[in-house]
Order: structure tokens, then sequence, then C-alpha cells
């Protein structure tokens, strides 16, 4: 049994003009101890599908319409909000962009990182300050005991995000779900907190969901990849793979046009010409196919399904299988041969 | 290598001073355009313009209306109930007797009399104890609210928005003693500063010269000092912040003078925010000079206002019998005009927000 | 070949909320040729913003001077002067006025120089934004009313109007997505050619700028620690914290070094003492008798490249590249 299975998620939310569709058919599964990523443009409804799982997304204007989020097993869209309190808690870790406002102001870290054993594990307050020092300590921050009684402004960013990570972990969760964590971080420091990351996820098994547009990122980092595009996603599987034989237009576009320490100067960098769609109107076909090179007439007028490559793709021994999936007219047919070869 | 074009040639082309031609024909869609388009569409905002529009009118031409005279008394022994408007629309028995008029309400009154001889409508919203007709009442005491807002409205508007200007323009030092003079200002006590105004400047002189002030003109006068410091430092915050904008930074590395700056960037990204204030600082003023009316403090017989009218009609309450029109008249028509600037308010913010403006 | 800009011995300096003096920017010397494009990398509190604002003339420098074509350039410079410098911010929503259709920013630089008619400045608005790969139509606009990369055109097209000989762009491409950041990275490139504009172009993106410029400046902590034309830079670069900063930037098929530096970047209130970096240094054991952390290394001139480690002085060979094997050398 996956840690984390989510099915058919669909979010709309409401506006002065009408409902709009924020995510379509959204399904992931995760491991125990798995890093998968969640890859897209702003706007494309990876976040909401992030927060969506956790719950956090404001209802209304947003709707959950259909889908299930199984977290071990229990449906999280249908816990009460006691239950769901303790599971976000307790066995839900979430880390977002942007430290400043996920931080109270006027409370230290160390009050805010003893908060959540106090309530959620009940441990008397000089154990919780013992384990608040340890979490800041794991997470490398130098002289961990002086930097509890902080206020967040006195942090530096990447100190206060890493803050936020300790509070993440300090109930070990056994997902962590972070959105775009390091994407305000400079990249020396994004390096530390990801090998921070994959420290505490070797430890203490904790899976991850990344949520991020950082492509490169991702195929250093994620085991697995899913790719989204205006609500849905578009092409999932094993990172690897995912980046060397991309099988949706999109991803090998948005792959090719990742400025890079080493392609060559020589030409121009590859563009996907236009914008992302305006979800209010959405297109009757593929969302992508009017900034697709490959579009097809019938792509304008029927969206496809995101459905598996013919072959699966080779699993490492004990390892579940996960199959390539695209959703995509032309990959259907063509590029299905090309993965067989 | 592509030749680079010559200097003053980079833009230089036919085709689109064409374009730029058609351009200019179509209609400029203004954002003041926009505005009001967005504020017609609200229905609360149209009923709130209908009903301001409706009592700035009442209220300038009060005297042209058929209606009984505010001070003709008639000396019966109780307030008479209202009478229905289709039981008693008109009697004939007008007597002109206003008090001091000025010269313009003097003409009107004329006018007035010329077109409806001894005509006057009914007690349609009752009388009070000396047989003063209440709805005449209550729209020539219209005219001391709105005098009021008016005033607050124009000091706001001059002092309030140049003080707030320049403190945010100013280098820190002349900001800070700009800004502390506001702090001082707004931390009198308004009420004990009228009251002792009042016992101060009307005190019997020596001489025995007759009071030298008169309350309306103590009451303007702190109105006016203390009417505008809200808006200075709203407008100081906002020029503040924009001065530090990154499209005004812009303008200045191209050499843009102050004047530019103020002219094409402040006035534009302010004058919404002011517009919006004034509407919060209105009904606080109106409510101040009820209050300082209603305790008497503020306008004097024979002139009225609603706070005048609701004191009287608080006085006339009595356990034996409740003269309910005496207060609900005057309170009701204050209510509505709070309401109706309060919405007001609301829906110009809502218009001038361009981010929400996408309808 | 003479210089387009010049910046001698810059610094900058403000005094901190609690009466400390930060050193943002502290002797900063370089300059641009006509036609040439900088890059200037560096963390969040290397100052490589502050030392743009300070050659834009928003922030008056403590110290040293800048010229353009050997003549003094500051706030005080004529407005002829100031138009052939133009600035592009990272924010473009905050860079246009939001109660101005974008075609009334696009023409201000014009109208504040006086010269021309409206109708003329009309036209050569429409044309810059024409250039910028914008529909003219759309200077009816307001700039809420526009993509996130659509501004960012705008904000160009506004820089450009006045025809300008140096642009320098403030991260000009951090805000956007992948996809459009592609797209106004061609653009940058395009217009340069076309032109022939010379940028200063400041970013902590180390792709973008090895794209868009020939030289590459890195500061640390308020001084740059080396300067070299892109092909050695990223192909061999020779200070440990560029080293550090290459080796940190994902790469699709390259491993992340994970935590190349131990700690963070100490901060610019209290700057450690000899080279700034040493605290973070894995490399500083290689250097005799504590040397960084009491001596301030020079920025000394090797041909076209500069380095500011007293590693050189040793005559330490530079690091192997980040990029292995790449095609780095080949712009």
């Amino acid at each position: 049994m996956s840690l984390l299975e989510v099915r058919n998620l669909r979010v709309s939310f409401a506006t002065p003009h009408g409902s709009v569709q924020a995510v379509e058919n959204f399904g992931v599964s995760i491991d125990a101890g798995e890093t998968v990523a969640l890859v897209g443009e702003s706007g494309s409804g990876k976040s909401v599908s992030a927060l969506a799982i956790a719950r956090l997304l404001p209802t209304p204007p947003s709707r959950i319409e259909t889908g299930e989020v199984l977290f071990e097993g229990r449906d999280l869209l249908a816990l009460g909000e006691r239950e769901l309190r303790r599971v976000r808690g307790k066995e839900l870790g979430l880390v977002f962009q942007d430290p400043t406002s996920s931080l109270h102001p006027l409370m230290t870290i160390g009050e805010q990182l003893e908060e959540a054993l106090l309530v959620h594990e009940r441990m008397p307050r000089a154990s919780a300050r013992q384990r608040a020092e340890w979490a800041l300590a794991e997470v490398g921050i130098a002289d961990p005991r002086a930097r509890l009684s902080a206020f967040p402004h006195q942090l530096s960013g990447g100190m206060r995000q890493r803050a936020l990570i300790a509070m993440a972990l300090l109930t070990r969760p056994k997902l962590l779900i972070a959105d775009e964590p390091t994407t305000a971080l400079d990249v020396t420091i994004q390096a530390s907190l990801f090998a921070l990351l994959r420290k505490v996820q070797r430890e203490h098994g904790t899976a991850l969901l990344l949520i991020t547009h950082d492509l490169a990122l991702v195929s250093t980092f994620a085991r697995r990849t899913l790719v989204m595009y205006a609500g849905a996603v578009v092409e999932s599987g094993l990172t690897s793979e995912l980046v060397a034989r991309p099988a949706h237009p999109y991803t090998r576009a948005l792959l090719r046009s990742v400025p890079s320490l080493s392609t060559s100067l020589d030409h121009a960098l590859p563009v996907i010409p236009g914008a992302p769609p305006d979800p209010s109107h959405p297109a009757l076909g593929c969302a992508f196919a009017p900034r697709c090179e490959f579009a097809l007439s019938a792509c304008h007028q029927r969206r496809p399904a995101l459905v598996a490559l013919s072959t699966s793709a080779s699993g490492e021994a004990g390892v579940r299988v996960h199959s390539r999936r695209v959703a995509c007219t032309e990959s259907e047919r063509t590029l299905a041969a090309e993965v067989n070869s | 290598m592509n030749t680079t074009p010559r200097k003053g040639e980079w833009f230089s082309d036919a085709t689109f001073e064409r374009v730029a031609e058609q351009l200019a024909s179509e209609p400029a869609t203004s954002l003041w355009s926009d505005v009001r388009r967005r504020l017609a569409a609200r229905a609360s905002a149209r009923w709130s313009l209908r009903w301001l529009l409706a009592l700035v009118l009442a209220s300038l031409f009060v005297p042209l209306l058929p209606l009984p005279s505010p001070a003709a008394m008639a000396l019966d022994k109780q307030p008479k109930p209202p009478v229905a408007p289709w039981v008693e629309p008109f009697n004939e028995r007008f007597e002109p007797y206003y008090g001091a008029l000025n010269p313009l309400d003097r003409a009107l009154v004329g006018v007035r009399q010329q077109a409806f001889g001894k005509r006057q409508t009914g007690p349609w919203l009752g009388t009070d104890a000396k047989g003063r007709d209440t709805l005449a009442r209550i729209l020539w005491g219209s005219r001391t609210s709105l005098l009021v807002a008016l005033f607050a409205a124009l000091t706001s508007l001059t002092i309030g928005v140049a003080w707030g200007a320049i403190a945010g323009l100013a280098r820190s030092r002349v900001d800070n003693a700009m800004m502390r003079t506001v702090d001082v200002l707004q931390s009198l006590p308004t009420i004990f500063l009228v009251i002792f105004l009042l016992s101060f400047l009307n005190a019997p002189s020596p001489s025995g010269a007759a009071r030298s002030v008169s309350r309306e003109t103590v009451f303007f006068l702190v109105i006016g000092a203390v009417s505008w410091l809200p808006m200075a430092r709203v407008v100081r915050g906002q020029v503040l912040a924009l001065r530090s904008a990154a499209f005004v930074e812009s303008a200045r590395t191209q050499g843009a003078s102050t004047s530019w700056i103020v002219r094409a960037h402040l006035v534009p990204n302010v004058l919404p925010i002011v517009l919006v204030y004034l509407t919060l600082t209105l009904p606080s003023v109106i409510l101040y000079e009820a209050f300082l009316s209603f305790l008497g403090l503020g306008v004097e017989a024979p002139n009225v206002s609603w706070g005048v009218l609701a004191a009287d009609g608080a006085e006339a309450i009595s356990p034996l019998a409740t003269f309910w029109w005496l207060p609900l008249g005057p309170a009701l028509a204050m209510g509505a005009t709070l309401l109706a600037l309060g919405l007001l308010g609301d829906a110009l913010r809502d218009a001038l927000d361009v981010k929400r403006s996408q309808a | 070949m003479s210089a387009l800009l010049t910046v001698e011995n810059l610094c900058v300096r403000f005094a901190s909320r609690e009466g400390r003096t930060v050193h943002a920017v502290e002797g900063v010397s370089f300059s641009i040729p006509s036609g040439g494009a900088l890059g200037l990398v560096g963390e969040s509190g290397s100052g490589k913003s502050t030392t743009a604002r300070a050659i834009a003339g928003l922030q008056a420098p403590s110290e040293g001077r800048v010229l353009l074509d050997g003549e003094p350039f500051g706030r005080q410079s004529a407005r002829s002067a100031r138009a052939r410098v133009q600035l592009v911010f990272q924010d473009a929503q905050g860079s246009l006025d939001p109660r101005r259709p974008v075609g009334w920013s696009v023409e201000e630089p014009l109208a504040l120089q006086g010269s021309g008619t409206a109708k003329s400045h009309r036209a050569r608005a429409f044309a810059a934004l024409d250039a910028c790969g914008l529909d003219p139509r759309l200077s009816l606009r307001y700039p809420h009313e526009l993509s996130g990369g659509q501004r960012q055109r705008v904000a160009i097209a506004r820089a450009l109007v006045s025809e300008p000989q140096l642009v320098i762009l403030d991260e000009p491409t951090s805000a956007l997505d992948v996809s459009v950041r592609a797209q106004i990275v061609n653009l940058l490139c395009d217009l340069r050619q076309r032109f022939g504009l010379a940028y200063l172009f400041v970013s902590h993106d180390l792709a973008v700028v090895r794209r868009v410029c020939e030289d590459v400046a890195v500061m640390y902590l308020g001084r740059i620690v080396e300067r070299a034309p892109r092909s050695e830079l990223f192909a061999s670069p020779r200070h440990p914290y560029t080293q550090a900063l290459l080796a940190a930037v994902p790469e699709i098929g390259r491993d992340l070094a994970l935590a190349p530096l131990a700690l963070d970047p100490a901060s610019p209130l209290a700057p450690p003492s000899g080279c700034a970096f040493h605290p973070r240094c894995p490399r500083r054991s290689e250097v005799p008798a504590q040397r960084c952390s009491l001596e301030l290394p020079l920025l000394q001139t090797h041909g076209d490249a500069a380095l500011s480690c007293h590693l050189a002085a040793g005559s330490v060979p530079p690091a192997r590249s980040a990029a292995q094997g790449s095609g780095a050398s080949r712009g």
C-alpha cells in the first residue's frame, strides 16, 4: 500500500465570473521514503493540488469537487476538522515558499517549535525545549540554543526556511509536502537545504512531495516526477527516464528551454511560444495544443487522457513499478514506439 | 552582425504613425470612465448617490419648496402627530417667519411666495411642542450637516492632502516636524476645547459688550483644526510608499522633476485613496456636529440642525406620551445619509481597485 | 578600446538602524565597452543590486565615481546623458504605474526629454513595443491586464525607447516562469545585437547570465572576488566561491553538489576580517599562516580576468571545471 494515494482529484474556484477549473483528474501515489516531484509553471495547478491534499485550501472560494486522498488508507477529504488537525500536525509536514509568512512574527522560534510538541505529543515543556534545540541543530543551524529565543526577523532567509523545515520535521512526519521551499533562496543555500532533506529522508524514511518549477532541481533530486500543465498532469514517470526521453511535447519543450551552464551558445534558447492558457477560458481540446509544434487538428478537438505508454519502465527490484504515463494524442501513437525501441 | 540603426531612428517608422493615429481616434478608455461604469453597475452605489444628490438639492433649494417656515410657531399645547399627505396635502396657513436670512435665501423665499402664496404642506411629519413643522425643520437642518461636511471636505482636501504630500516628499526632519504637529493636534480633547473656547470667548467683557464669537464659529474652528488630520496621515503614508515605487524611481533616473512625479504619478495614484477616505471622514464629522448640537454646544436657535432636532425630540419623550415622530425624523435622515456615504465609499473602493476591475 | 561605462572604486555604505555602518558595496571597479555585456552575479546581500542602483543614480555612492564615455555620470547629469543609461527592474508590475496605460509608461521617457511631438512619441513607443514582440495595440491596456512576460516586455520597451547605450538589468528574469524566461532571455540577446546595446546584467541565475553576457563578475559581501570572460569563468572558475556557486546550480543530467558550502554568508553588517569568504571557504587550509582571516586579498588582474584570492598568489591551479566537459567555452 502506498503512503499517499490521490485519485481523481478535481478542484474548482468560484470567481465573480463563474466557476474556474483549477485542477482536473489529478492522481499521485507516494511510497514511504520516496521523493516525488510535481513540476509546472505558475497557474499549472501544482500548488493547488498540494494544498488540496493537505486540505489547506480555503473553501470557499475553492471547492474539491471529486477525489480521494488516501493517507495510510484514510481518506483525508472525509476526516473531521479535529482528526485532520491531528494528522496535519503529526504525520504530515508542510513547508512553503515564503518562510516569513509561515512563521509568527511575535513568537520566538523556540516557542513556535515547542508548540507542536506541546499540542500533539503532550510533552513536558522542558523536554520539548530540548527536542526543539535538537531539531534546530539537525537542520544545520549553528548555536541552536541561542536561536531558540530569536524572533523570525532576526534570522536570515535561509535560516528561517531551515527553522521551518525543522518545525515540519519535529513530529517525525511520514510525509513532507514542500511547496517551492527554496525558490526565494540562493543556490548555495538551496543546495545545503536539499542535502539536509536527503539526510532526513535517509534517517527517518520520510517521503517527500516536492512542488517546484525548477526542472533541473527535480532532475537531480526526485525519483519520480509529474509534469502539470493547465491544471492537469500531462506526463509522469521515473525522473531519469522522463528527463532522458520526454514523451509529452510540453515536457520536451520545457526541458529544452531551461538555460544551463553547459549547453551550446551558438543558437538561441529554444522557447515555447505563447503563454499558458487562461483557466477561465478552457480549451476544448488539449490545453497545450495552441503552443505545440506537433499539434494535429484532432488535438484541438479532443482532450487526451493520461494513459500508460505501452511498456512500463523497468523497475528496480523490490520497488513498485510505476509506468510512464502521458496525456498526448500524438504521443499515444508515435512516442510509445520510441520508448519501446 | 546587423548594422546598428542610426541614432534617433531606432523606432521611427511610418507604419507605426498610422497605427498611432488609428488608435488615437478610438475612444480612450480612461480609468475614470471605467470607474463610473463600475459604480453605475452597483445598485447600492446608485441609490447612495441618488439620496445624497437629492439631499444636497433639497437643502440648497429648501426656501423654494412649499413648506411651512421652520420657525413659524403655533403655540398648541401638544406636538401634533404626523398627518398622511393624502389626508391633508396642503393648507393655506403659510406665514413667512424665517429669522435672519442671507440675501440669496431671501430672494428664494420671495420666489416661493410668488409661486405658492399662502399654500404650504400639511404636517406630514408632525409638529413639535411649539407647533413648528418637523419636515421643514429636518430639511432646513440638513443644511447644517452638509455645510459641516463641505467644510471638513475642503479642509481635508486642501490642508490635509497638501500637508501629507509635503511631509511625504520632504526630508525626514521636515517630515518629522510636520507629523508631530499632526500628533499634537490629534491629541487635543476636542470636546473640552469647544467648551473652553465657548466659555472663554463668550465671557462678558468688563465693558459689557455682547458676545463676540458665535458658537458656530467656534465649532467650525475646531472642525477645521482636526478634520484634516487623518487625511494628512493617509496621504503621507501613500506618498512615502509611492516615492520608492519602482515606477517612480524609474522616472527619476530619467531626470523627472518632483513636480512631474507629483503630477504624473502621485496624483493619479493617491486621488482614489483620498476619495475613499473622504467618505470615511464625512460621516464622522456629521456625527460629531450632531453630537455637539445634541449637547447644546453646537448650533443655536433659531438655526436648526439634526442634532438640535434629536435633542428636542429626546426632551419631548415623557412617560405619558412618546412623541416618537420628533426624534425619528432626524434620526432616519441622518442614518440614511451616513449609510449612503458608507456604501458609496465601499463601492468607490472596489471601483477604483484596478486589480479587481476585470468585470 | 575605450570603455562606455567605467566604475572606479565604488563604495556604498548605509547607516543601519542601530547606528552601525552597512558596507553594501566596497571598492568595486569595472568597465564595460560599448556594446559589451557584463554579468554581475552573487548571493543576496552581495551588493550586486546596490551596485546597479548606484550606477543608475538611484543611490548616492559614498566613494568612488562612475564615468560614462569618460564623463562623470550620476544624479546631477543632464537629462540627455541620463537617457543614455536605462534601468529594467525585476518586478515589472512595480516598474509600471498601475494607473497609467502601458503605452503611456513607454512614452514617459520621451516626454521627459521634451523633444518631439506627442504623436511622434506615440509612434516611437509603438515601434519599441513592436521591437519587443508586443502588439502596439496593447498600449491601451493597464499593467494588471497583462501577463508577467508581457509586462517585462513593456518594461524593456520603455527602457529602449530613448535609444540608450547602456541598459542596466536588475534580475529581469527572476520573477518569470520557465517558458517565459527563455523568451525574455532570447529577446535581450536579440535586442543587444540589433541596437548595439551594452548591458550590465545583475542576476543570481548563472545560466541566464552565461546566455546573455560575455563577461562575468562575481560579487561576495560587497566586493568583486572574480571577474573573467564567460568562456573562462564557467569552464575553469578560479575563486573557491565561484566554484561553490557553480557547483550549487542544479543542472539536468548532473548530480547536484549538495552542500558545497558549510555555512550561511555573513551579514554585511559585520563582514569577517581578512577575506570575507574565509569562514565558508573549503580551501582556506591550503593557504598558510591563517592569511585568509587576517589579510584582505587584492583584486589582481591577469589579462581579461581578475581574481581576489590568496590561493592565486601562491600559484594554486584552478579547480576542475564545474560544468565538466561542457560546451561552456564555445560561447
